[in-house]
């Protein structure tokens, strides 16, 4: 099975987790769960640069999802539903909390990682400096760009499916992007990043 | 296309495995274009991926305890205990529904209260008063009563005569 057909697999998997989580299966749901979180972590986490408004917009997500079920229809895949109400979340935390270019360190959960983690610390240290790179640029983009990168780049969605997502134009979606990919070049030959 | 056109392009297809034929073409002709797109195929690892920011497992297990924990069902007032209490109250009316009925109706010796009786009396039909039997017909009731003694049916076949005699000839003792 090639990857592309294990993706499928997969997507077909969380799509009938998610039917029998409808009708209440509380099981399914807890799979779907665990199957979507990691994604949902990292979404939130990019969006936020903090690790425990991560968390907890994480936790809200999977709430709201679980409560909302009834309104999932299908059109979109189950992956994309559970974005979109991440985006929801997100926006409204960051709105809320006014951090559209915050940047907050994330020592304590590097070092975390770094103790409980059998890999070698060197290329650990590697990750950590290269993510505290993508979190700081995170960070400067607008929040619409922002978003954009996530789904596009990190969630592999097409244009199409980010405008259904965002509920944004598909052109102001690609313009987002692209100025989100420029601004990337720009940060990483300022910052001097390694290539 | 033309360079702009690509290099806009370029940026668009940023993370993505699959380059559109017509770019690709034009990146292979152009030293320029070409160029962009390798700066951007070294960027790309630099900006890792989304298993780069996942975080402790025991973080994302403490998240997945609290939302199963939140989207329990909460013990609220459930519709069988509502039911198991309707039909008690139910049984309790019933059952002294039917003792009220049967004790108040059927069973003369049981005293009442003066408010059953008055609510007998309200209650009671009186359009059938003029119906109530004269003396004369309730002693012709009894007169066609079946079910008088032999000693009744003698007094009446017996004469004055007869009766006189009776009378004068025998003690009350022996006459009853």
């Amino acid at each position: 099975m090639d990857e592309k057909q294990r993706m499928t697999a997969r997507a077909r998997k969380l799509e009938q987790l998610a039917q029998k989580a409808k009708l209440g299966d509380q099981e399914a749901f807890s799979e779907l769960m665990k199957a979507k979180m990691n994604e949902i972590i990292a979404m939130t986490y990019k969006m936020t640069g903090d690790r425990q408004s991560a968390a907890d917009l994480a936790q809200e997500t999977f709430i709201s999802a679980w409560k909302n079920l009834g309104s999932f229809r299908g059109d979109s895949s189950v992956s994309s539903w559970l974005y979109r109400i991440a985006a929801n979340k997100t926006l409204n935390h960051l709105k809320r909390e006014k951090k559209f270019s915050s940047n907050e360190p994330v020592e304590q959960v590097s070092r975390q990682t770094l103790e409980q983690s059998p890999e070698d610390p060197s290329r650990l240290l590697e990750k950590k400096r290269l993510r505290n790179q993508v979190l700081d640029f995170m960070q400067t983009l607008p929040i619409q760009q922002r978003l954009a990168f996530e789904l596009r780049f990190y969630k592999q969605l097409s244009f199409a499916e980010i405008s259904d997502t965002t509920g944004s134009a598909l052109g102001t979606v690609k313009t987002n992007y692209r100025e989100a990919v420029k601004k990337l070049r720009k940060h990483a030959t300022e910052k001097g990043w390694r290539e | 296309m033309n360079c702009q056109q690509t290099q806009e392009e370029l940026l668009l297809s940023f993370g993505s495995s699959e380059l559109p034929a017509e770019i690709r073409k034009h990146v292979d002709q152009c030293e320029k274009c070409h160029a962009v797109m390798s700066s951007l195929d070294r960027l790309r690892p630099n900006a890792l991926t989304d298993q780069d920011f996942t975080l402790p497992e025991q973080v994302t297990e403490q998240i997945q305890a609290s939302v199963i924990e939140s989207i329990k069902p909460q013990p609220v007032f459930s519709m069988q205990k509502a039911l198991a209490i309707a039909a008690s109250v139910l049984l309790v009316l019933g059952v002294s529904y039917v003792s009220y009925k049967s004790n108040g109706t059927d069973d003369p010796r049981t005293l009442r209260s003066d408010s059953t009786i008055d609510t007998v009396i309200e209650t009671a039909d009186l359009s059938d008063a003029d119906e109530t039997p004269s003396l004369d017909e309730l002693f012709e009731s009894v007169d066609s009563d079946p079910y008088r003694s032999s000693y009744d049916l003698l007094l009446e076949e017996i004469t004055d005569e007869e009766l006189d005699y009776l009378e004068k000839n025998l003690s009350a003792g022996e006459l009853l």
